[in-house]
This record gives C-alpha cells, structure tokens and sequence, in this order.
C-alpha cells in the first residue's frame, strides 16, 4: 500500500535516513525498531510528508504529497497533536469538517467509547492528561478511516487498557486491509502482532525480519544488532535479512 | 565553593561560550549593537525646541505604573517564574538554605529582568530630539524601568504568597490592587475634562507632588527625573526607598512563607511547559486560565474553511471577539490622538492608526497551526488552506478598520467617502502585516525570531514603497482620497501577490521552520 524507494534525508551535513527502501502491503503490519536517534521518526515524518526527502514515498501508487495519497494517509505523532481550547468532540468535529467526512458521528462515538474518552466528550483537551491527549490524537487520525496508518511511538502515556485497545485497532485494520507502519523502542509492545519488522541503526536498516522466520526472537537479534554496532556503523541499504545473517 | 555561587557563575560561563559559538547570535549581537550606535549618533546633535520634561516625567509614571500593575497581578494567578524547572528539581530537595536560594532566584531574575529592559536604550533617538534626554537620562530610565519589573515581580510573589491558599484573600488583594492603581489615575487626571488644555492638565496631574510618593513607582519616577536633571539627592531618594521595599519584600517572602518553593512551582511549570512547547515547535496556547466552554460545536466549514470556523471557536474561548484588549488599546490611542491633532483632518490620525498598527499581531492563529500536523496532511489545495488559516485575521482587520477609521472621521469631522477610503486602505494595509509575515515565514522561518522581526520590518517597507511613492503622486493630482486608496490598492495587489507565491508553505513542515 506504501512504498519507500532511495529516501535519503539530511539535515545539514547529518544523514538522518540514508537510501531507506520500505514496502508495506495492504494488511500487513510492520514495526520499526531502533534506539534513541536511529532516525524512525524521521522516516515517519517523511512518509507523512512534513519534511523533505530525497527518494521517492508513494501511497496506493501516487506520491505522498498528492491530494490522493493524503485522502489515504492517517498519521499519529508521537506529541499529541490536540488543540487546547476545542473540546473532544469538537476535535472529531473539526476532523469531520476538514475531510468533508459524512455520517461520521457513530464511528466517533464509537472510537470515543473504546478509548474510554466518552465522558470527556464536552472536556477541553487543555484539561486533559497527557495520556487522554495520546488517545485523542489517535481517535482524530482514525476517524477519517485511511487506508495507510503510519504510528509513531503510539503507546507512550497511554494506560494499560487504552494500549489493550490500541493493539486491538492495529489488529482490526490488519483485518481491514490496511497498511499499517509503527515505530517504537518498546519492543515488547510488539510482540504479538508484527508482521514484518526493521531494524534501524544510524539512519540505516541493519535487519529486516519477517514474523515466523529464523531461530531467534526479535528482542533476541535487536540486541545484537543495537548493542554490537559500534558507532557510525551503516547497516546498509540491503539491509540484511535474518536469514542472510 | 557554595553551591549557589558555582550554578551562577557556570551560567554565566556556559552562556558566553554558547554565545561564541552561535554565528547568529553574534550576528545579532552585531546588528543590534549597530542599531544602537546609530540612534546614539542619530540623536547625537543638540536637541532643538525640545518639550517640556514634565511631559517625559507623566510618560515615565505611566509606564511604570503599567508594568508594575501587570506583573504584580501576575501573583494573583501563579506567583513569579524566578525559578526554572531545573532550579525546582535539583535545588529545592537539596540540602541548602532556603533564604538562600531565594536569594539565588532574586539574583538570577535581576539579570533576565535587564536583559528584556533593553529595548529601552533604542528611544534614545526620539527621547533626545524630543526632550533633550542625555545619555545619562536615557540609563536612569532604563534602570528605573528594569527595578519597576523587578519590584512588580517581587510583589507579585509575596501577593501569591499570601493568597494562593485563600480565594478571600486573592479577591481581597485583587480588588486593592485594581482601586489602587484606579485611584492613581483618577488622582492624576480628575481635573483633565474641566480644563481648557487638557494635554497640559494631565501631565500636571501626573507630576503632582505626591506621586512621588507612591511605592515603587513614584520612587522610581523620581529616580529617573534625578538622573535626567542631574538630581543626585532626587536619584538616592528614589533608589534609597525602592531598596528598603525590595528588602522587605524579600524578608516578608522568606519570613512569612519560609516554605515558598511551593509558592513558585506553579510559575515555574507554567514557564516551563511554555519553553517545552517552544522547543518542540508547538506554540504555546494564549487562553486564559479559566476557559469559559459556552455554546460548542464549530458550526460550519468543509474541507480548508474548517480552520476558520475552528479558529472563531478558538478566539471565542481566548476571550477575544471582534477586538482583542490591544487592539482596543491601540484604538483608544488613536481616538486620543485624532483629537488632538483635529484641525489638521484625518491624514496625520489615520496615519498614526496604521503606525500602530506595527505593535499590533498580525500572525493570528495561523502560524500557530503551522505546529500542527493536520494543516500539511489535509488533502485540499495549499493557496485554499492558507487563505482559510490567514481568513479569521483578514475578518478582525477588515473590523478593527472600518471601527478606527469611523470613530477617527468623527472625531474629525471627516465626509464619509474618505473615511470610507481610510477604512479600505488600513485594511489593506493589515493584508500587507499578514502577506509579509507568510513571507517572512517563508523565507527565513528556520532563522531565530529576532532575525525573521528584521526582515519582516524590512519586506514591509521595501513592498510598501512604491504604493506610498504613487499614493502620494495621486494624492497631489487627484486628491486625498484618490490618494490614500492608491496606496490601499498597491498593498492589495502585492499581498494577494505574496499569498499566491507563497502557497506552498503548506506543503511540508520544513518550508517554515
């Protein structure tokens, strides 16, 4: 549903993403991995088509920056992206209004529901915890129903039960069709619905792995792939895949 | 060496090296100095028909009065931000005197208070055309203006203090403060509407004998004046009681609250969590701190125009409707000012309107949404989308000129069509704020502010420049109003010119900043 060809992003002199290839199919779930400074966020940013890029990012076969491609796209940053003096439901309001979405006031209060946020439909998101705010943002990028979701270390604040439904939702839209790409550094977080997961060190994939194949864990060959890539180490472009290791 | 002392001199060393080795900032630095040392020379020659000082002296106590009313109120909502987050985290559990860490934060906030002061040496140039004032004048004011915030903060932490527990005591403190400052102004200026020149009036209200009494501000008015006359007896006076207050207020925080960390966390958080969002690009929402919910919903708006019915929900809860208090502010002045110089028409009035129109905000709600993802991932036509987000200010211009110039061509006895005209072409000027600062934005979004501030000023002028060339040509053939619309239709076309070009500041969050 999504692909990434040659993206290379610099900032300056600095190689955040160097010559990342991504392909992420319809139904298919893939995670990101990387510590602090691996350039997962980049990258996230560039499919959503906030920064600039070298390369080429496409949608459902046309570039992400078309009008196409962002009727397609769904993006949850990693800071909530709430505005402090509309209400909950304004929110999904404003979401509805700016995607010209009809009939959308049942699927919102159905997303309101299961992230527990229906009692705070009327609550400012300035009054709002910062978990509240996480699942606000995520039920605003959801409500227009894309078909890509790109998630950027989504279960950071959110409580046990909205991460329980959050997971939940990534499982859904896999039933839906859906492309979905999460990046995140909780690697146990997961653990149960991957499909396909890279490994980015230094701007670069250094693994990529696909759920079933090879002996070893994902924790297992992060590890070893984080903890014993000295400094300025590149992966390579070809990234390996566990196999090849 | 005490800890104290160690934080504060590595802060000082840290700063100067993150100085040097910031290329903008020295160039800043640069240009600011280079400003400076052309007003100095600007204002170098003797000053001729200078006004009287009395004038400056009633100018002086209006401003001081002003900043230490609004700092001082601070303290009735979250105390003073002498500490940084950093200071609550490390310094407040360690194992140190707190009177000495107040002392710390009263020292640290002394230095930041100078800093913000500063703009005041750049008035050298009018001050000293127009009042003769010295460059020795010029420092007694900046000083006296730097301990009027300093005092006022002061205040405002012994008022938090005091109150924070108690909503009684805060509604007590509040009502003082309001009636003090009320009874001030009205003292000063009751004789102004029976008198025959009324300027005259209230400027001999203003420097009456027993303002010089009043705490803070009247103390340092007096050092001002001391230091503009050459008053050595006049200055220590001032400095002498200003001193005694900062002194007491620093025992009575220390004294009668001598757990004041908690007093100053709630400032500090507030301080905080501004500069967090700053860092992370997101700029921080100017709502009050009690948000009246009312009526919700957006009302209206599909596709693009959603942010601009987002936008009025969002100004609605702010407390600001047709006109923020500025903007009232600003036309208060104005009216002032068209009445005063009403035997010379409208022109010298409407041009002051649109002078003023520089201190007043033009970025609106829409750089703001720059910050937010939503605007780059909406799929509608980038030109749509900023005209929307740009859409709520074009509204609040095109009324705040039309009210202006209204009241201005009463006050003058204008006709109704150049009044009509003033109206057009302020509002056309207000496009002109908003086309620039896109521009700005634009182009040097990734420079720091005081950079973009330049080069806003700078493309204001240069885009101006013709449209005022040709208005005045037209204004001497054709008349006034042919005139002044001339310049209202020049900065029209070249605003829907700059919007136009600058459309795909949309299209990705890099393009700005």
């Amino acid at each position: 549903m999504f692909e990434i060809r040659n993206l290379t992003k610099r900032y300056g002199k600095l190689v955040a993403n160097d010559n990342i290839s991504l392909q992420v199919g319809d139904g298919q779930i893939a995670v990101l991995l990387g510590p602090n400074g691996a350039g997962k966020s980049t990258l996230i940013k560039c499919i959503a088509g906030l920064l600039r890029f070298e390369g080429e990012i496409t949608v459902d076969g046309q570039p992400n920056k078309s009008l196409e491609a962002k009727r397609k796209l769904g993006y949850i940053p990693e800071l909530p992206a709430v505005y402090d003096l509309l209400t909950v439901w304004e929110h999904l309001e404003f979401i509805a209004r700016a995607y010209r979405l009809e009939n959308w006031q049942p699927d919102a209060e159905q997303l309101l529901a299961r992230f527990e946020l229906l009692e705070k439909r009327d609550a400012l998101a300035k009054e709002l915890s910062k978990g509240m705010r996480q699942k606000l943002s995520i039920c605003c990028a959801l409500l227009p129903r894309p078909r890509a979701l790109i998630f950027d270390e989504p279960l950071v604040g959110l409580d046990p039960h909205a991460i329980k439904e959050l997971k939940k939702v990534f499982l859904e839209l896999r039933e839906a069709g859906c492309a979905v790409l999460i990046s995140t550094h909780m690697l146990d977080s997961v653990e149960d619905y991957w499909d396909v997961a890279h490994i980015m060190v230094h701007g670069r994939f250094a693994a990529t792995k696909v759920n079933g194949d090879g002996q070893r864990g994902l924790e297992e060959l992060f590890f070893e792939i984080t903890e014993n890539a000295p400094k300025g180490q590149q992966g390579g472009a070809d990234a390996e895949t566990e196999e090849s290791r | 060496m005490n800890a104290l002392i160690y934080l504060t001199l590595t802060r000082i060393k840290n700063s100067v090296r993150s100085f040097f080795r910031s290329p903008a900032r020295i160039v800043l630095t640069v240009i600011m100095g280079a400003l400076f040392a052309t007003v100095l020379l600007g204002g170098a020659g003797p000053a001729e028909g200078a006004r009287d000082i009395a004038e400056l002296g009633a100018g002086i106590l209006a401003l001081y009065l002003l900043m230490f009313f609004s700092c001082a109120k601070s303290g009735l909502n979250n105390g003073a931000s002498f500490f940084s987050m950093a200071d609550v985290q490390l310094l407040f559990p360690a194992p140190l005197n707190p009177h000495r860490v107040l002392v710390y934060g009263l020292v640290r906030q002394l230095g930041v208070t100078f800093m913000v002061s500063l703009f005041v040496i750049y008035q050298y140039g009018w001050l000293h055309n127009v009042y003769g004032v010295g460059f020795g004048g010029l420092i007694g004011i900046l000083l006296g203006y730097m301990l009027t915030v300093f005092c006022g903060q002061l205040a405002a932490m012994g008022i938090y203090a005091w109150s924070s527990g108690s909503e009684r005591r805060k509604r007590v403190l509040r009502t003082l403060l309001y009636l003090m400052t009320l009874a001030v102004v009205a003292g000063s200026l009751y004789r102004v509407p029976f008198a025959q020149n009324k300027l005259a009036e209230a400027v001999a209200g203003a420097n009456a004998e027993w303002t010089n009494l009043l705490p803070v501000v009247g103390w340092l008015r007096s050092f001002a004046l001391g230091a503009l006359c050459g008053n050595a007896a006049q200055m220590l006076w001032g400095l002498g009681l200003t001193a005694a207050f900062i002194a007491l207020f620093a025992l009575l925080v220390a004294r009668l609250d001598a757990d004041f960390y908690e007093d100053v966390l709630v400032a500090a958080e507030t301080t905080q969590s501004a500069i967090t969002a700053q860092k992370e690009g997101r700029a921080a929402e100017s709502a009050p701190v009690r948000v009246r919910v009312g009526k919700t919903g957006l009302r209206g708006g599909k596709g693009a125009s959603a942010f601009y019915f987002k936008h009025r929900v969002e100004s609605r809860r702010s407390r600001v409707f047709l006109m923020d208090m500025v903007s009232l502010l600003f036309l208060a002045i104005s009216c002032a000012v068209a009445w005063f110089t009403r035997d010379s028409g409208i022109l010298p009035a409407f041009l002051f309107s649109l002078y003023m129109m520089i201190f007043g905000s033009f970025t609106g709600r829409w750089v703001r949404e720059l910050t937010y993802p939503y605007v780059y991932l909406l799929p509608e036509k980038p030109f749509r989308k900023l005209l929307m987000l740009c859409a709520e200010t074009i509204v609040k211009s095109a009324v705040e000129s039309v009210l202006s110039m209204a009241l201005i061509g009463w006050i003058v006895g204008a006709p109704l069509p150049l009044i009509l005209c003033c109206a057009f072409t302020r509002w056309c000027f207000g496009l002109h704020f908003i086309a620039c600062n896109v521009l700005t934005d634009r182009l040097f979004g990734r420079l720091p502010r005081a950079f973009q501030v330049i080069f806003f000023f700078l493309m204001l002028v240069l885009a101006a420049a013709p449209g005022a060339v040709a208005a005045v040509f037209a204004g001497i053939f054709a008349g006034l109003g042919v005139g002044i619309c001339t310049a209202g239709l020049w900065m029209l076309a070249v605003s829907a010119l700059i919007l136009l070009l600058c459309r795909n500041i949309l299209d990705n969050a890099e393009l700005n900043n």
